[in-house]
């Protein structure tokens, strides 16, 4: 088994900072800006968990990891330990990933105008994979190099490869036990937070239906999915499937939003406001061929005749096809854009993209 | 737009701030009380467009600001997301002393960013809210996809917001709600 422990800062839930959950003991750069890049280290994002840790060389040594990394730019099959300050001193485990694939270098998340955000990351390991530990278990104290000795727990960077004879022999296999007997403890969200409630086919009372509808007008989307999901349950409507997709794709659980809006399509037949979702949701979830599929055939609706909405589409394509590598397909896309457009600041980042990307043809 | 009476609550509030009554408007307006108070309870599809000029002129709202409430799309998907037009400065600077002076007190009296948005939601369309509170620089664009509206904040640095990633991009806009609540949270951490 390969290990990589790592150093971030002490948060509750990971799932981006919110005013019951802010960082905590994360450096300078935390302390004056309120923000952590590992905010977001167990959100379930399209069931996946991305990870970052600060790296102040910005690439990580993967074949300390694993010797069969060398010349590597990724390594699967390891366990990433996370670690934060618990408020009295100590270091401890606040949760861990297992076969989670370990970059060399960080990765930039997909990120489209609809859907996703910026973060780096150089982690990723499926949401099943992953376990976040409550304050009250985060018992296991991780040592430092500068208390402990060498060799003994972190050093000066934020990350340990854990390689010395104690980390092998003693630290890891008491850990391993720690880790397999609070798997059951685990509070980041899975697959279950965002499927049909146990009590799915219950029919709502009116007093439900009316909370619903207001936990759907505010956004409340964590809160709502179940009611969503009764709600369908008991109307198949496609109206209520719509909702389910729109409350899921906030969740960030773009698969599944894909799923429910092509319901809609299956109840009503094509609507541009459904079919309009589909090209940045395939792109989110890197299926860049349907995404781009789904672009082309938005431009045979009368939508796509407002100008500024066709220079959007064409540019989904042309990223679309940059995305799959497709450079010169991706090119003529943009060439689009630059003879058809009367937006003169699109056209002028158009020619500004087109010059990068034949760069690397 | 999702709610039809947007235009005729937006009235009723500004009635209220100007501590005027429904009848002293009506009169002001031209119109019979009972007529007036008909109109405002049935909706925005009451109100006919000279009736709108003269609420504007008499409530001192901006006009412009004011007829895109009341022209409300359908229907917008996300690709279309228009730009609203942002309220004049002067109006503005007439409407912020009166929110921020709701929302300080709120803040004083509540635990969470949350609760402070709730209630004010609750009093005043999220539009107006975003409207007023955001620096001018800020753009704001809606969609409504059946019956939902939702805006999305970016300042005009931004600029690019329809344009495609590729090369790295960061997007820089939030959603209203989420907007609103960082709109809340700086004032509150400014209160400290």
């Amino acid at each position: 088994m390969s290990f990589l422990f790592c150093n971030i800062t002490k948060m509750k839930y990971y799932k981006g900072i919110t005013e019951q959950d802010t960082p905590f003991g994360g450096g300078s750069y935390v302390t004056k800006n309120q923000d952590a890049h590992e905010q977001w280290n167990f959100l379930n994002d399209n069931g996946y968990c991305y990870g970052f840790v600060q790296n102040r060389g910005e690439k990580f040594a993967i074949e300390r990891i694993n010797p069969i990394a060398k010349r590597q730019s990724k390594l699967e099959g390891v366990t990433v330990v996370w670690c934060a300050k618990n408020g009295c001193g100590d270091t401890v485990v606040v949760g861990w990933y297992e076969n989670a694939t370990v970059y060399r270098e960080y990765q930039v998340s997909r990120c489209t105008p609809a859907y996703g955000f910026e973060r780096d990351f150089f982690v990723s390991a499926k949401a099943e994979d992953c376990y976040l530990l409550s304050e009250e278990n985060r018992t296991f104290v991780i040592g430092r190099a500068s208390q402990d000795g060498r060799g003994r727990g972190f050093g000066q960077e934020n990350f340990w490869y854990a390689e010395s004879a104690y980390a092998n022999e003693e630290l890891i296999p008491s850990m391993l036990e720690f880790l397999e007997s609070h798997k059951k403890d685990r509070i980041n969200e899975t697959e279950e937070a965002f499927s049909p409630p146990e009590n799915v086919d219950t029919p709502l009372t009116d007093e439900e239906k009316g909370y619903a509808e207001k936990l759907f007008n505010d956004h409340e989307d964590s809160a709502f999915l179940p009611y969503g999901y009764r709600l369908y349950h008991e109307s198949h409507s496609a109206d209520h499937a719509y909702n389910l997709g729109e409350a899921l794709a906030a969740l960030c659980q773009y698969t599944k939003a894909i799923h429910w809006y092509s319901v809609v399509l299956e109840i009503e037949g094509n609507t541009w406001d459904v079919n309009s979702k589909f090209p940045y949701l395939y792109q989110q979830c890197g299926d860049y061929e349907k995404s781009i599929e789904s672009a082309k055939a938005l431009l045979d609706y009368d939508e796509a005749q407002n100008e500024s909405v066709r220079d959007e589409i064409y540019g989904i394509i042309a990223d679309g096809y940059f995305y799959s590598h497709c450079v010169e397909d991706a090119i003529a896309w943009l060439d689009k854009i630059i003879s058809e457009s009367s937006d003169e600041n699109y056209v002028e980042f158009t020619r500004n993209t087109k010059t990068a990307w034949k760069e690397l043809l | 737009m999702e709610n039809k009476k947007l235009v005729a609550e937006t009235i009723e509030k500004h009635i209220k701030m100007r501590n005027r009554t429904r009848a002293e408007i009506a009169a002001a307006v031209g119109e019979d009380y009972k007529t007036f108070c008909g109109i405002l309870n049935r909706g925005d599809e009451a109100i006919r467009t000279p009736l709108l000029l003269r609420l504007a002129n008499v409530l001192d709202i901006d006009l412009n600001w004011l007829v895109q409430l009341y022209k409300g799309e359908q229907s917008i998907s996300f690709l279309e997301r228009h730009q609203m037009s942002r309220m004049s400065d002067e109006f503005r600077k007439n409407e912020l002393p009166n929110i921020t002076k709701n929302m300080d007190a709120l803040i004083r009296t509540s635990d969470t960013v949350s609760e402070v948005k709730k209630v004010l939601v609750a009093q005043w369309p999220l539009f107006y809210l975003l409207d007023v509170l955001l620096p001018e620089e800020y753009i704001i664009r809606i969609t409504v996809e059946r019956d939902r509206e939702t805006y999305y904040c970016m300042p005009q640095t931004a600029g690019a917001s329809r344009f495609g990633r590729g090369l790295g991009r960061t997007f820089d806009f939030y959603e209203g709600n989420e907007m609103l609540k960082r709109l809340i949270a700086e004032r509150k951490e400014n209160m400290k």
